[in-house]
This record gives C-alpha cells, sequence and structure tokens, in this order.
C-alpha cells in the first residue's frame, strides 16, 4: 500500500509540474500566416481534408492530428500546436469555456453538412431527404439549429410528437459525440443539433433512434459496415467519402474556422471547482462507474475466455509435440498463435467488430469478450506449454508407467504443477489485458478509459478524469496482483 | 516350462534413434517368478531395453508380447498393459504436486481398479510395511532420496503389477541410502515378485537375481545364471566389463 502511494503522489507531481504554464499568443492573424505552422485538426473531418494541402510545403507546415477536437484544443491550449482548425460551432463552444483562445473573424472555409447512408440503402436515403424536406418547410429544422446556436432561449427543444409507435424499428445513428453543439454529452446523455435533427427524422419515418458514439473515423465505417444505418457528426460531403458512402441532401451550412491563442489568462479553478466540474456536476461521475463497470465485465470474462483458449491449445499443442498426433490440429493451433501474436490487439479489436460480425447485429461488450478473450488465449496457450514442456519428462513417464491416460496424466500431474510454476507469468498476462481493454473506445463501447474522456470532452480538464482513470485500473491491476500472490502462496504449501 | 508362466516375450525387437541402432534383434522372454538382474557398460541400450518393455520406448520392428497380447499392436489398450507392469525410475519420478498416500493412491482409483476406500487401506499397510506411514501426508519434497524410491517402489506395488521394472533404482542414491532400496527389493524378490533389473550393483545381481543378461553392442551378449556369469564370463567384452566394475 505505501508503494502505491509513492507512485500516485509522483504522478500527481508530475501533473501538476504540467499545469499553470502558460503558452505565448500564437502569431496567427489570416489564413496567409499559417504556412510554417503547426495546425490541429480532428483527423478524418474536412478541416483536416483541406488543411492537408498546407502539409509537407516548403514553409514546414505540420498537422497534427486528433481523434477528437477537443484534443486538439488542449493541445493548443498547451502550446504543443499554433492553431485548431475546425467547424464554426464547435470552436464557439470551445472558446466560451476558454478565455486564453479566441477565434479569427476570417473563416478557413464555406461547407454544407449532410447526413451519410450506406450505398446499398437508397431508399432510406430518399426517405431520409423527403423527411428533411418536411422539417424545413415546417420550420422544425430551422427552430432546432436556433435552439443551439444562436442561444435565443424561447424555450424550444424539440419532443417526440406523442402516439408514435416505431413501427419501422429502430434507426441507428453512429455519431462522435464530442463536437458541440452538434453532438455533446449532457446529463450523461448525446443532445445537440444532430441529435434533436435525427431524432425528428426518425420520427418522420416512423422509427425510434439509438445513438451510438465512436471515433470520428470510424463512423463512415460503421454506416458502410450496417453497424449503424446513419451517420451525423456534422459531416460535410467530399468526393473522397462519396467513393464509400451516400449522402443525405443538405441540412445545414458551418464553416471552418481558425482557433488560436490570444494571449489571455485562463482563470485557474481551484481544485475544490475543478473536481465538482469533473465529477458531481450533471453526476459526470456517471460515465466513470459505468466505464468502470463495463472494464471491469469485459476483463473478467475476456480472463476466463482466455484461459479456456489458451489451456485448449497448450493441451493440443503438447500431446502433439508429446505423442505425434493430432497433426491438424496443432497447425490450425500455430497458425492462431502465428496470427493473434503477429497483430496488434486493436486491429484484431477492429476486425472483429467491422468484418467479423459487419452485418450480425451483436452487443459490443460480447464483441470486446471475444476479441480480448482470443488475444489472451493465444498468450496462456504459450505460457502454459511453456510451463509442461519445462517439466521433467519422467513426470510424464511415472504417470504413464502406472496406466494413467494421457488425459489423466496432463490433469492430475502435469497441469497442476505447470499451473503453479507459471502464475507469475499468468498473472502477468491477465494486467496487460486489463489494461489493453482501454481501447474498447475504438468500437465505440464506453469503458473506462472512454468515460474519462468523455468528461474530459466537456470539462477541457485533463488532470482530474486521466488521474481518476489512472488510479482506478492501478487499484484494479494492485487487487489482481495480491489476488495471484495469495493463490501462489497458498499452491507452495508443497514445497519445503 | 509351459506358455502360460510366459509374462513377457520379446521377438525380434529392433530400436533405434534415427540412423544410431540401439537394440538389434532381441529375443527374450520374462518367467513367472524370474529375478533377472540386466548388467552393461553405459551407453549400451540397457535402459532403452527396460523401456520396451512397458512401450516407454517403441520399438521400430519386432514384438513384445505381455501375457501373450503385442504390446505394440495398435489395437491394444496400451493403459490397460501397463497396469500389469510397475516401474521404478532412477529419478523416482514421484508427483511432488500430490501427498505420499496420494501418490500411491491416484492411479489405482483412477484406473478404477480399486475404491477409494481399498487404495487407502492398501496404501496404509504399505507404508507400513515400509515404516514410512508418519510421512502419509508428507509432500515428496520432504523425503530423503532413499525414503522416495521405497514410496516409489510400494507406488507401483499397490497396483498389484504381474512385473516390476527397476531401471537403475540405486543410481541416484547417496551411498548410505542404497542399502534402504536394495533391502525393500530382495524382500519383494522372496516374496515371489517377478523383476526385471537393470543395475550397477553387482553383488545385488549375484545374490537375488536368477538370470543375469549382460548387454552390450546392440544386443543380449550373454545371459545365464549368476555363477555363470561371474564365474565364467566367455565373451572378453564381459570379462573386461566384470574386471572394470569390480575392479
Amino acid at each position: 500500500m505505501k508503494k502505491a502511494k509513492i507512485i500516485l503522489l509522483a504522478m500527481c507531481c508530475l501533473l501538476l509540474a504540467g499545469c499553470g504554464k502558460q503558452a505565448a499568443p500564437s502569431d496567427i492573424s489570416s489564413i496567409d500566416d499559417l504556412e510554417g505552422k503547426r495546425i490541429g485538426v480532428q483527423i478524418g473531418t474536412t478541416g483536416d481534408i483541406y488543411v492537408s494541402d498546407y502539409e509537407g510545403d516548403d514553409a514546414g507546415t505540420v498537422v497534427e492530428r486528433y481523434n477528437k477536437g477537443n484534443d486538439a484544443v488542449s493541445s493548443l491550449k498547451n502550446g504543443k500546436i499554433d492553431c485548431v482548425v475546425i467547424d464554426e460551432e464547435p470552436a464557439k463552444a470551445f472558446i466560451k469555456k476558454n478565455s486564453d483562445l479566441s477565434i479569427l473573424d476570417e473563416e478557413f472555409t464555406i461547407e454544407d453538412y449532410a447526413i451519410c447512408v450506406s450505398k446499398d440503402k437508397p431508399e432510406l436515403r430518399d426517405n431520409i431527404n423527403q423527411a428533411l424536406r418536411e422539417l424545413k418547410e415546417d420550420g422544425t429544422l430551422q427552430k432546432i439549429i436556433d435552439n443551439y446556436i444562436n442561444d435565443n432561449d424561447e424555450g424550444f427543444h424539440y419532443q417526440s410528437p406523442d402516439g408514435l409507435t416505431y413501427e419501422n424499428g429502430t434507426l441507428v445513428m453512429a455519431t462522435n459525440a464530442a463536437f458541440p453543439p452538434y453532438e455533446y454529452y449532457k446529463d450523461n446523455k448525446i443532445t445537440g443539433i444532430d441529435a434533436d435533427m435525427a431524432t425528428a427524422v426518425a420520427d418522420k419515418l416512423n422509427m425510434k433512434l439509438e445513438i451510438q458514439d465512436m471515433e470520428f473515423d470510424s463512423i463512415i465505417t460503421a454506416v458502410q459496415a450496417g453497424k449503424a444505418d446513419i451517420g451525423v457528426a456534422g459531416m460535410t460531403v467530399t468526393e473522397d467519402r462519396l467513393k464509400n458512402i451516400d449522402f443525405t441532401d443538405t441540412y445545414t451550412t458551418a464553416k471552418q474556422v481558425i482557433i488560436v491563442r490570444n494571449g489571455n489568462h485562463n482563470p485557474l479553478l481551484s481544485i475544490k471547482d475543478s473536481f465538482y466540474q469533473n465529477f458531481v456536476e450533471e453526476n459526470r461521475y456517471e460515465y466513470i462507474v459505468k466505464g468502470l463497470r463495463n472494464t471491469l465485465v469485459i476483463s473478467v470474462f475476456a480472463v476466463l475466455l482466455g484461459l479456456v483458449i489458451g489451456f485448449l491449445i497448450a493441451l493440443v499443442r503438447t500431446t502433439h509435440d508429446k505423442m505425434g498426433s493430432l497433426k491438424i490440429l496443432n497447425w490450425l493451433c500455430k497458425v492462431y498463435l502465428t496470427i493473434i501474436r503477429g497483430t496488434p490487439t486493436m486491429i484484431q479489436l477492429l476486425i472483429i467488430y467491422y468484418v467479423v460480425f459487419a452485418s450480425a447485429n451483436v452487443s459490443k461488450i460480447f464483441v470486446a469478450v471475444l476479441a480480448f478473450g482470443i488475444n489472451s488465449g493465444a498468450y496462456v496457450a504459450e505460457i502454459l506449454r511453456g510451463g509442461i514442456m519445462a517439466l521433467d519428462i519422467g513426470q510424464f513417464e511415472g504417470a504413464r508407467s502406472l496406466g494413467l491416460t494421457h488425459g489423466q496424466t496432463m490433469r492430475y500431474i502435469i497441469l497442476p504443477q505447470a499451473i503453479k510454476n507459471t502464475l507469475p507469468a499468468l498473472g502477468n498476462e491477465f494486467i496487460v489485458l486489463i489494461k489493453e481493454t482501454a481501447i474498447s473506445g475504438y468500437i465505440g463501447l464506453q469503458d473506462l478509459t472512454m468515460g474519462g474522456n468523455i468528461i474530459r470532452g466537456i470539462t477541457y480538464e485533463a488532470f482530474f478524469p486521466l488521474i481518476t482513470v489512472a488510479c482506478i485500473y492501478l487499484v484494479i491491476v494492485m487487487i489482481l496482483s495480491a489476488g495471484v500472490s495469495k493463490l501462489e502462496r497458498s499452491l507452495k504449501k508443497n514445497e519445503r | 516350462m509351459s506358455d502360460k508362466d510366459v509374462i513377457i516375450k520379446v521377438d525380434h525387437m529392433t530400436k533405434s534413434y534415427g540412423d544410431n541402432i540401439v537394440l538389434e534383434d532381441i529375443n527374450t522372454v520374462v518367467n513367472k517368478g524370474d529375478i533377472i538382474a540386466i548388467i552393461g557398460p553405459s551407453g549400451c541400450g540397457k535402459s532403452t531395453f527396460i523401456r520396451t518393455l512397458n512401450l516407454l520406448e517403441k520399438p521400430d520392428s519386432g514384438s513384445v508380447l505381455l501375457d501373450g497380447q503385442d504390446l505394440t499392436d495398435k489395437k491394444v489398450d496400451i493403459n490397460k498393459m501397463r497396469q500389469k507392469v510397475g516401474m521404478v525410475f532412477q529419478h523416482f519420478n514421484l508427483f511432488p504436486n500430490l501427498t505420499i498416500k496420494e501418490n500411491i493412491t491416484l492411479a489405482p482409483v483412477k484406473t478404477k481398479l480399486m475404491s477409494k476406500q481399498e487404495a487407502e487401506k492398501k496404501a496404509d499397510e504399505l507404508l507400513e510395511r515400509v515404516g514410512l506411514s508418519d510421512k502419509a501426508d508428507a509432500y515428496p519434497d520432504t523425503l530423503s532420496g532413499g525414503q522416495k524410491q521405497r514410496i516409489a517402489i510400494i507406488r507401483s506395488l499397490a497396483m498389484n503389477p504381474e512385473v516390476i521394472l527397476f531401471d537403475e533404482p540405486t543410481s541416484a542414491l547417496d551411498p548410505e541410502m542404497v542399502g534402504e532400496v536394495l533391502e525393500l527389493m530382495k524382500e519383494l524378490a522372496k516374496e515371489g515378485m517377478t523383476m526385471v533389473v537393470v543395475t550397477h550393483e553387482m553383488g545385488f545381481a549375484k545374490e537375488v537375481a536368477n538370470r543375469v543378461m549382460f548387454l552390450d553392442e546392440k544386443g543380449i551378449k550373454e545371459e545365464g545364471a549368476p555363477e555363470e556369469i561371474f564365474g565364467a564370463p566367455k565373451s572378453p567384452r564381459l570379462q573386461n566389463f566384470l574386471k572394470r566394475v569390480t575392479a
């Protein structure tokens, strides 16, 4: 426990040292000044596409791509980049909370937002276009936009008409809810212009809207793969995107603008206020709680699945090595081990979600358990195989000479010893697995890490959300390590 | 001697590792009540030979018959056959994850030879016989080498085998522990247990065995009663070998 306190203290010191420094104002007053600067964008956005033209020019312009708009803004505040090119409305929301940032008057470009739909569903696209036309004609769309953008406090908030039966099922919308005012988290719900507009469209289609939050650059893939019916995330129609996906008619126009540092000081929040803002306000701690629950569920079942797979494979491989049988199975196991250990876990997770279960409607938790379990199984298998092969061959011979079968020998003699000897390595593998689940956000699964990121996206603060998430992982791993040590001690009773 | 007294019959058996022929055209029988001592220089294939008798080593050709059934036949249930052949190893091969008593009862119970109660009763009797009753619940790692080997012997006895194979049972022991193990083996011999023993203990071979085999250069070079082998060795190689081990 003392060790843990020291570690925590060290982490806090590091972070505090990074805080409070004020970066110099950006040396940018118009588009012409962008050359040679470090420009931040959200990956896959139109801002990214336009700014890419500057990349690699003679002036040495650098484009930094971030998964979320607010990550780009945080980097700008810290002085890691000189400006951020992003959609106007999110930019306004960002500067509202950060007095040290401002938007240049000169816009970067003007663009149209539309909803993306799979090319396989022209009918859905036509229906949405019809619904959009109706919403434009009766003024609903403008009211929704005004409610968020022009701050006109008429108290309008889109409400689904009464008596809807949703007889046409659900309409799944993929979005990246870190893009206020189009889509963002409020009171543990995704809200914003896009969310309201999509609800209104879904209501017209007599469908129930279901919103899935994911990385921006995953949205088009999700719609293509049928994981979601529509993608609504302040998306601009571009030629590249049209190659893969269809767009509906435009529902609003927006500008790309440039955010810069203005040299003002952002008043520092007291720790108490900061804590309140990150966890208490709007019950934001619930993001962490929900994420923790998902992380624990994924970890527990993935560890179990990994153990089962690992055992089976280790048995096949050692049986083949000792007895010369099971040639085909052994070959399959080797192929599995090569592929799983030779590719990144994140890619495996994405492949299982977007390729293997492309059209099937399966729970994301299930996909994550499957992906992490299959991944861990490969490592568990090799750890166990090592433990089995390291045992004195006399153990096999002693048991077989007494008339025990190969299976009985494994079960009563070999595996108990192999497990005992490999317990530290197995414990290590489980620790790695638990921390690896932090990439679950890539399939839009709200795990512990993503829970912290959602809060970070709302409050623009790194300290509390990140430190809290880190501490929770640390505690989980420490509990697991303690459990493994205890098990090790109890298995050591037969040693001198 | 009638055929039903033959326990093991080895017929034109050959064994090699890759290109290296270890045993060539071995023919012999083990009769009920035989105490056979196998001697020979190291590397001559003694261990390989005795391990083919329960198929821990697979012969390349020829056959090993146990009670008339060919162990190399794929249709024969090798696990069933091995229950009839006990084996004691140079390095004991006790199971460190099980208590002494569990070491003894595991095989009889799991092969359904005995009920758990029967096996435990048998284990208690055997432990008492070798004077190690107080070790019943201890783990193998707490025992001395001599104690371990005596447990290994009664572990194989618990299966009521027809024959016990001993593969250099005293070679890994400290000198002062050799005696206790040989003593137990002599007792078994007196009781009429059929035994095949690979050994370097010439005294034991002379005193206890009714047949001695001299293995050298891939085969059984001389075979006979101990007084013939030790008293009147025919081949120069055996004479040489005896001179070296008794020097």
